[in-house]
C-alpha cells in the first residue's frame, strides 16, 4: 500500500511524458522541453531563435530495486528518484538543478529506512557544448575529475564506490574547448559556502582539480580523460580514464584513480579505484551489462546483468552481484537484484 | 488467416534469426538492372548485369617471400647476452593472446647443451583486407657457452641448427566465416575457441586480429603435412605454401653494456628499468624448399640454399614488467607481460650468398609426379634431366638464379605496450646471375626499402613502405681483385642499361576522414597525377556535428561529460599501392641538368621557400645556420622515431645534389650501383621521387596507383557505394609500364609464394549476369518457381564450380535483413547458347523456389509464397577458397510474378 502513490506517480509521469507539451524549437518566448530535451533546429544557424527566450527542460527518473542478500538472507530495497531542471535564456546562460530523494530499508531485524534527500546541482552555467569555446559553471555541482559517469540505478548507489564522485560541494569551472577534439578543465571549490567568509590568504579551504580530455577517432570514437585533484584537507587524486562508445550504442569504460592519503590515512577513503564498465548495445529491447569495481584493501564487485526495455523509457533490470571484502568484517557476498527504471 | 500466418511467421523469423544483423557484410552493392521498366510493371524475367571488374595491373606489389623468415641466428645471439626479453612479443595483444601459440619447450641435455621445438604463428597482412598466415613448427639442438670475459665484458659462444616447417596460407574474415558451411559444427566451433574467439572479436578493439588465433589446433598439423607426396599435395590450399627449413649457425654475442655512473644506475634502478648494448657476430646457413600449389594440379617447387656472415648491435632501454602479478592466488601465474621499450635500436650487415631454383609440376603426369618427390626432398637432378622435354613431361625449368649481396639494416622501434613505433630501413646492393630458357644474364641490383609501422591498442596497425630500386643488366667481364662487396667487373649492355623503380605501399587498419586525406595527398605526391576520381570527404559528418549541438544544447556544459566530441569518420581498412618507373633516359635528362635545378628540385619538394634554396645552395645565410640549430636539438628525437623533415631539409638537399653530382662523373656499373643505393639512403624517399619527378619528364615516366578501401560496417551506404567504384580502378599515366625484363619476371615467380598475389583476381573468375525468371513452362501450380540463371566468365566447362546462395528478405520494416536460406551448390556449368560463346561464358541455373528447390522448410515456404522483396545474394568459385566478389540483387516477388525495386 506504501508504494501505491509512488506508482501513481510514476503512472502520471509515463502519462505526462506522452502528452507534455513542448516546441520544437526557440521560436517562441517560452518553451518547454520533457524528457530528452533535444532541440530540432541546429542552434549554430542564426535566426529561428527568439530574440528573447526562456526555456525550460525538465527530466525526471526513477528507480527501484530489490536485493537478495545470499549470506544473511536480507532483502532490501531501494529506491532514487532524481529530477533535473534548467531554465535557458538567451546569451546561452542558464541555471541547472538537479535533487535526488533515495531511500533504503530492508527486512532485517530491527531496521529502519534511510531517506536521503539532496539537491546535487544548483549551478548557473555561460556557454553551450558545440557552440562556444570558453564555458563557465558555478554553484553547487561536482568538480571536473574523471570520466565523471555515474551509473544510474539505485542498487549501484549501496553496492558500488560512491568515493569515485565525492568532491567539495560548491565549485566553479571553466573549460576550454577546441570544438574539435580536446577541452581543458580546471575547477576550485569548497565543501561549503559558508568557507568562503573565512577563506584565508593561502586559500586553505579551497580544492582544486583539472581534466584533460582529448576524443580520439579510434574505435568511432573514444575518450581519453587525465585528471587531478588536490583537496584542501591534504588528499591528491590522479586518474586516468578511457570512454567509448560504439556507433551502435555500446559503452565501455576503463577508469583508473589513486589517492595519496597523508600519514594518518584519514584523507582519502581509498587508495586507488579500477574500474571497468560494459554496457551492450541495445538488442532486441535487451542491453547487457557488467561492473567490475576494485577498490583497493576495501572490496572488489562484480555487476553483471540485462536491462528489458518493455515499454518506451520504462525498464526492467535483472542483475548478479559479487562483492568480495577485503576487510575482516564480510567476506564474500552474492547478491540479485530486480530493479525497475524509468527514464524520461 | 493467411496474413495472420504471414505475422506470426515474421515474429518467428525476427527471433531466430537475430544473428543476421551481426554478420560480417561483404556484400556489394546490387548492381543495374539491363531494362529499367516502370516500377510496378510485373515481368516474366529481371536480368542484371555485372559490371566487369576491370583488369587487375599486372604489378606485383607483394614482397619477397623471404621477408617470411626470420634470421634466427641473430635473433639467438641478440637474446643470449640478454636476460630482459623475448623482444618478438611486443604489444599488448600479443603478451595476452596472441603468444599463446607461440610456445617454445627446451629440453636441457647438458649445462649447455639442449634440444627446442615449439610452434609459432605470425600474421602479416596482405592486400584487400586479408591476411597472410604462417604457421611454423620448428625443432633442434642449440648450444649456449659463456666463455669468460674480455675486459669485463662478456663473451658468449651460441650455435644452433633448426628444422623448421612452414604452412603459410591466405585468410581473410569473409573465409572463415565460409568455412562454417565446409566444416563439420563442432570443428568450426573448437576453431573458434569455443565461441572464444568471436567474443573477444566483438569485446576487443580492432586491433585484435581473431586470424592470430583462429584454427590454432592447425598449428600441430604443420609437421605432418608437408606435401612429399601426390596426397599432401592434392590437400594443400590452391595458393597456399609449404616450407621447410634446415638452417644452422654460430653466433659469439657480447655485452657491451660499458660501466654507467651511479647516477645513470640509481636512475634505472629507480625507474626498474634496464639498459643493455648486445653486439654479436653470426654465421648462417640455410636450405629451404618452398612448395605452393599454384593452380589445381600444377606445383611450383622452388630451393633457396643461403650463407650469410655478418654482425648485429643492438641496444635497448626498457623492461618487461608484470601486471597482476599473484592476483590469481590459487593459480601460480606470473601475470601480463608488460613490454616498455621506448628506446630499441638495432644495426645489422650482413654478406650472403643465396642460390634460388624453380622448377613447376604437373601433378597429373606420374613421371613429373615422380620428379616432383625428388625434388621436394632436395634432389633436383630428375626436374632438370626432365625439364629439356616440359611438354613431354610436364617438368617445366623456370630459372635457377645466384645472388651476392650485402645486406644492412637499421631498426627503431619504440615500445610503449599499447603502442609502438618501428622504422626499419634496409639497403639492399646484389649482383645476380639469372639463367632461365633464354640462356644467362647478369644484374646488378640495389635496393632501399623504408618500412614505418605504427601500431596501438585500438585502431592497430598503419603502415607505410617506400621501395626504391635500380637494376641494371650487365656483362660480367673477368674477376677482379677480391674486394669487401663485389668479385667481378661488369659492363653495361643494351642502350637502356639500367632504370630505377619506387614503390609505395600503404596498408592502415582503420582510416578515418582526415587520414585518408593525408595518404591522398601521399599518392597525389608520389606519383604527379591528380587521381581526380578520389574524392575527398569531409573530416567530419556535418549530420553528427548538427545532432550533438542539437543533443547538448539544453544540458549543463560540465555535466554529463560522456558527449564525445564528433571525431572524424572512421572509414575502414585501406590499401593504396602506387609505382614510379624513371627508364634510362629520364635518369640521364636528370643527370644532364643543371646543379641548380636539381636545389630547385629538391627544395620544392621539400617545400623550402625560394630565398632558403639559394642560401641552402650557396652554403650560407640566415636559413642555412637556423637549420643546423634546427637540427641539433630535433636530432635526438630521432631515436623515439621523431622525424621533422623542415629539420632534415637541408642535410637532405646536400645529399641529394652531392651524389647526383657524383653520378654524372661515375661510368661504371659497380660504381653507380653504390651511389644510387647511396641516393636511396634518404629518410624521406617520397621527397626525393618527387624531386625526380620534378626534373624528369612526367609524359614520359611510367606512373600508377590503385587504393583499395574495405569499409567499415557503420558507413553511410552512398559513401559505401562511391569507394565500391574507385576500388576497382587501376589509375595509369599517359605512359604504359613497359614489359618486364626477364629479372622482373623471375622476380614476379618469386613474389608468387607470398599467399597474398592470389587474391588479386588474376584467377578469379567473373559473375556477369544475373537473372531471374518465372518458369512458366513448369508443370508445377501457380504460383510458377523461381529460376535463377547466372553467367561467368573464366569458368571451366569441364567440371563443377562452387555456386554460394543467400536469399534473404528485405522491406519497409527496416529492422534486419532474414535470412531465408544459405547455401553451397555445387554445379556442372553449361555453355549457353551460341550467342553468349563468344564471350566465354558459362551459365548455371538452380531453382529459387518450387520442388526441385535446393531450399527448403515450411519458413522458407511460406515467406516466398507470401512474396515481398528479397535479396538474393550470389559469389562464385572454381577453386577452392578463392571466391568472386558477392554479388547482391533485389527484387519483390509477388503472385507469381517479379518486379524490380527502384533504388
Amino acid at each position: 500500500m506504501a508504494c501505491m502513490p509512488k506508482l501513481a506517480f510514476l503512472l502520471a509521469c509515463i502519462c505526462f511524458s506522452e502528452h507534455a507539451f513542448a516546441s520544437k524549437d526557440l521560436e517562441t518566448p517560452v518553451s518547454v522541453f520533457w524528457g530528452q530535451c533535444k532541440l530540432e533546429t541546429d542552434p549554430k544557424l542564426a535566426g529561428p531563435f527568439s530574440s528573447r527566450y526562456l526555456a525550460l527542460c525538465i527530466r525526471p527518473e526513477s528507480h527501484q530495486s530489490i536485493s537478495a542478500q545470499q549470506s544473511n538472507n536480507i532483502s532490501q530495497y531501494d529506491h532514487y528518484s532524481r529530477i533535473y531542471a534548467a531554465i535557458h535564456t538567451p546569451g546561452n546562460v542558464a541555471f541547472h538543478w538537479s535533487a535526488f530523494i533515495q531511500g533504503q530499508t530492508d527486512d532485517g531485524p530491527g531496521s529502519e529506512t534511510k531517506i536521503t534527500r539532496q539537491t546535487d546541482t544548483a549551478a548557473l552555467s555561460i556557454g553551450k557544448l558545440g557552440l562556444n569555446r570558453f564555458l563557465l559553471s558555478t554553484g553547487k555541482q561536482t568538480m571536473a575529475f574523471g570520466l565523471g559517469i555515474k551509473p544510474k540505478g539505485a542498487f549501484f548507489e549501496s553496492l558500488s564506490s560512491p568515493e569515485f564522485w565525492k568532491t567539495p560541494g560548491y565549485s566553479a569551472t571553466v573549460s576550454w574547448d577546441n570544438l574539435v577534439d580536446a577541452t581543458g578543465q580546471i575547477s576550485v571549490g569548497i565543501a561549503d559556502p559558508e568557507e568562503l567568509l573565512f577563506l584565508e590568504r593561502e586559500f586553505k579551504n579551497l580544492s582544486i582539480s583539472s581534466r584533460i580530455i582529448y576524443d580520439s577517432p579510434a574505435w568511432f570514437g573514444t575518450r581519453f580523460v587525465l585528471s587531478g585533484l588536490a583537496h584542501h584537507n591534504g588528499e591528491r587524486r590522479l586518474g586516468l580514464g578511457m570512454l567509448n562508445i560504439a556507433p551502435n550504442g555500446a559503452m565501455s569504460l576503463i577508469e583508473w584513480v589513486r589517492s595519496r592519503q597523508t600519514p594518518d590515512g584519514a584523507n582519502s577513503s581509498f587508495k586507488q579505484i579500477i574500474r571497468f564498465t560494459l554496457i551492450g548495445e541495445k538488442q532486441w529491447k535487451k542491453k547487457p551489462f557488467f561492473i567490475y569495481d576494485d577498490v583497493r584493501h576495501t572490496h572488489r564487485l562484480f555487476v553483471i546483468g540485462q536491462e528489458f526495455y518493455f515499454y518506451k523509457n520504462m525498464s526492467v533490470r535483472m542483475s548478479f552481484a559479487y562483492r568480495k571484502d577485503e576487510s575482516d568484517e564480510r567476506e564474500h557476498l552474492f547478491y540479485g537484484i530486480g530493479g525497475l527504471s524509468l527514464q524520461l | 488467416m493467411n496474413s495472420l500466418k504471414v505475422i506470426v511467421v515474421c515474429l518467428f523469423g525476427l527471433l531466430i534469426s537475430s544473428n543476421a544483423a551481426a554478420q560480417q557484410n561483404h556484400t556489394q552493392k546490387s548492381t543495374r538492372l539491363t531494362d529499367s521498366p516502370p516500377s510496378g510493371q510485373s515481368l516474366d524475367k529481371l536480368e542484371f548485369q555485372i559490371d566487369e571488374e576491370p583488369k587487375e595491373d599486372n604489378q606485383s606489389y607483394f614482397p619477397h617471400v623471404d621477408s617470411l623468415f626470420e634470421n634466427p641466428t641473430v635473433i639467438t645471439g641478440l637474446r643470449t647476452t640478454t636476460e630482459l626479453l623475448n623482444r618478438s612479443v611486443e604489444s599488448l595483444m600479443e603478451s595476452i593472446f596472441y603468444s599463446l601459440l607461440d610456445q617454445t619447450f627446451k629440453a636441457p641435455m647438458t649445462d649447455n647443451f639442449y634440444l627446442s621445438t615449439g610452434t609459432e604463428r605470425k600474421v602479416f597482412t596482405a592486400n584487400k583486407g586479408a591476411f597472410v598466415v604462417v604457421d611454423r613448427f620448428f625443432y633442434g639442438p642449440g648450444y649456449e657457452k659463456r666463455l669468460g670475459q674480455l675486459n669485463n665484458i662478456p663473451l658468449t659462444l651460441g650455435s644452433q641448427v633448426h628444422t623448421d616447417i612452414y604452412d603459410i596460407y591466405l585468410r581473410s574474415d569473409g573465409q572463415r566465416l565460409e568455412e562454417k558451411k565446409e566444416l563439420g559444427r563442432f570443428r568450426y566451433f573448437a576453431n573458434n575457441l569455443f565461441g572464444l574467439l568471436p567474443l573477444l572479436t566483438k569485446i576487443l578493439p580492432p586491433s585484435f586480429n581473431p586470424n592470430e588465433l583462429y584454427d590454432p589446433y592447425h598449428i600441430l598439423e604443420t609437421p605432418f603435412i608437408f606435401p612429399l607426396d601426390e596426397e599432401r599435395f592434392k590437400r594443400m590450399l590452391i595458393g597456399s605454401v609449404r616450407s621447410y627449413r634446415v638452417s644452422g649457425g654460430v653466433s659469439l654475442p657480447i655485452d657491451l653494456t660499458l660501466e654507467r655512473t651511479s647516477d645513470i644506475d640509481d636512475f634505472l634502478a629507480k625507474s626498474g628499468a634496464k639498459a643493455s648494448l648486445p653486439y654479436t657476430v653470426f654465421i648462417q646457413g640455410e636450405h629451404r624448399i618452398n612448395v605452393m600449389r599454384r593452380t589445381d594440379d600444377i606445383a611450383w617447387v622452388g630451393l633457396t640454399r643461403s650463407h650469410r656472415t655478418g654482425h648485429s648491435l643492438a641496444g635497448f632501454i626498457g623492461n618487461t614488467y608484470y601486471l597482476l602479478k599473484n592476483s590469481l592466488k590459487i593459480i601460480p601465474w606470473e601475470g601480463v607481460p608488460v613490454h616498455f621499450f621506448p628506446i630499441d635500436l638495432e644495426l645489422s650487415k650482413s654478406l650472403i650468398k643465396e642460390k634460388n631454383i624453380l622448377f613447376a609440376f604437373e601433378m597429373k603426369q606420374k613421371i613429373a609426379i615422380d620428379a616432383y618427390k625428388e625434388a621436394v626432398r632436395g634432389n633436383f637432378s630428375p626436374a632438370f634431366k626432365l625439364s629439356k622435354n616440359s611438354k613431354k613431361t610436364g617438368v617445366t625449368y623456370h630459372f635457377s638464379s645466384e645472388t651476392d649481396s650485402l645486406e644492412t639494416k637499421s631498426e627503431v622501434k619504440n615500445s610503449y605496450f599499447v603502442l609502438k613505433n618501428d622504422r626499419i630501413g634496409k639497403t639492399e646492393q646484389s649482383e645476380i646471375k639469372l639463367e632461365d630458357k633464354k640462356g644467362v644474364s647478369y644484374i646488378l641490383e640495389g635496393t632501399r626499402t623504408l618500412d614505418r609501422t605504427n601500431w596501438d591498442m585500438l585502431i592497430g596497425q598503419e603502415k607505410t613502405m617506400i621501395k626504391s630500386s635500380i637494376t641494371m643488366d650487365v656483362d660480367r667481364k673477368q674477376r677482379s681483385k677480391f674486394g669487401e662487396k663485389l668479385q667481378y667487373k661488369y659492363a653495361f649492355k643494351s642502350q637502356s642499361p639500367y632504370h630505377l623503380l619506387f614503390n609505395l605501399e600503404i596498408n592502415d587498419q582503420a582510416v578515418d576522414a582526415e587520414e585518408y586525406k593525408g595518404y591522398l595527398k601521399l599518392l597525389r605526391k608520389f606519383t604527379m597525377m591528380p587521381l581526380e576520381e578520389l574524392f575527398e570527404i569531409p573530416f567530419r559528418s556535418e549530420v553528427k556535428l548538427r545532432n550533438y549541438r542539437m543533443d547538448s544544447f539544453f544540458n549543463n556544459p560540465h555535466e554529463p561529460p560522456q558527449l564525445i566530441h564528433i571525431t572524424p569518420t572512421t572509414l575502414g581498412k585501406l590499401d593504396a599501392h602506387a609505382s614510379v618507373y624513371l627508364p634510362y633516359q629520364q635518369i640521364k635528362h636528370v643527370l644532364a641538368q643543371p646543379e641548380q635545378a636539381w636545389w630547385q628540385a629538391i627544395g620544392k619538394a621539400y617545400e623550402l621557400s625560394h630565398a632558403e634554396i639559394l642560401e641552402f645552395s650557396k652554403g650560407s645565410g640566415q636559413a642555412y645556420l637556423l637549420n643546423y640549430a634546427h637540427k641539433f636539438f630535433v636530432s635526438p628525437l630521432k631515436l623515439i622515431n621523431l622525424n621533422f623533415f623542415q629539420a632534415d631539409a637541408l642535410s637532405e638537399c646536400l645529399h641529394f645534389t652531392s651524389v647526383l653530382n657524383e653520378m654524372k662523373q661515375a661510368n661504371s656499373p659497380t660504381e653507380l650501383l653504390g651511389l644510387f643505393t647511396s641516393f636511396f639512403s634518404s629518410n624521406y624517399p617520397d621527397k626525393s621521387v618527387l624531386a625526380l619527378l620534378y626534373l624528369a619528364k612526367k609524359e614520359e615516366t611510367p606512373r600508377r596507383a590503385n587504393l583499395y578501401l574495405k569499409p567499415a560496417k557503420n558507413l553511410d551506404p552512398a559513401l559505401k557505394e562511391r569507394f565500391h567504384k574507385i576500388n576497382q580502378k587501376v589509375f595509369l599515366s599517359e605512359t604504359p609500364f613497359p614489359t618486364k625484363k626477364r629479372y622482373e619476371v623471375a622476380q614476379d615467380k618469386i613474389t608468387a609464394f607470398f599467399p597474398g598475389q592470389l587474391n588479386d583476381g588474376r584467377d578469379k573468375p567473373l559473375l556477369t549476369n544475373i537473372s531471374i525468371n518465372i518458369d512458366k513452362t513448369s508443370d508445377v501450380i501457380p504460383p510458377k518457381p523461381i529460376l535463377v540463371r547466372v553467367r561467368a566468365k573464366k569458368v571451366p566447362f569441364d567440371k563443377s564450380s562452387s555456386l554460394y546462395i543467400r536469399l534473404q528478405t528485405s522491406g519497409t520494416l527496416q529492422i534486419g535483413n532474414y535470412n531465408l536460406g544459405e547455401i553451397v551448390l555445387q554445379l556442372k556449368p553449361k555453355a549457353p547458347n551460341d550467342k553468349w560463346n563468344k564471350l566465354e561464358e558459362a551459365e548455371f541455373t538452380f531453382f529459387l523456389t518450387g520442388p526441385q528447390s535446393p531450399f527448403t522448410g515450411f519458413f522458407f515456404e511460406q515467406m516466398t509464397q507470401a512474396g515481398g522483396e528479397f535479396i538474393l545474394t550470389i559469389s562464385l568459385s572454381t577453386q577452392e577458397s578463392i571466391w568472386t566478389r558477392k554479388k547482391t540483387v533485389k527484387f519483390r516477388y509477388e503472385n507469381g510474378n517479379v518486379f524490380p525495386i527502384s533504388e
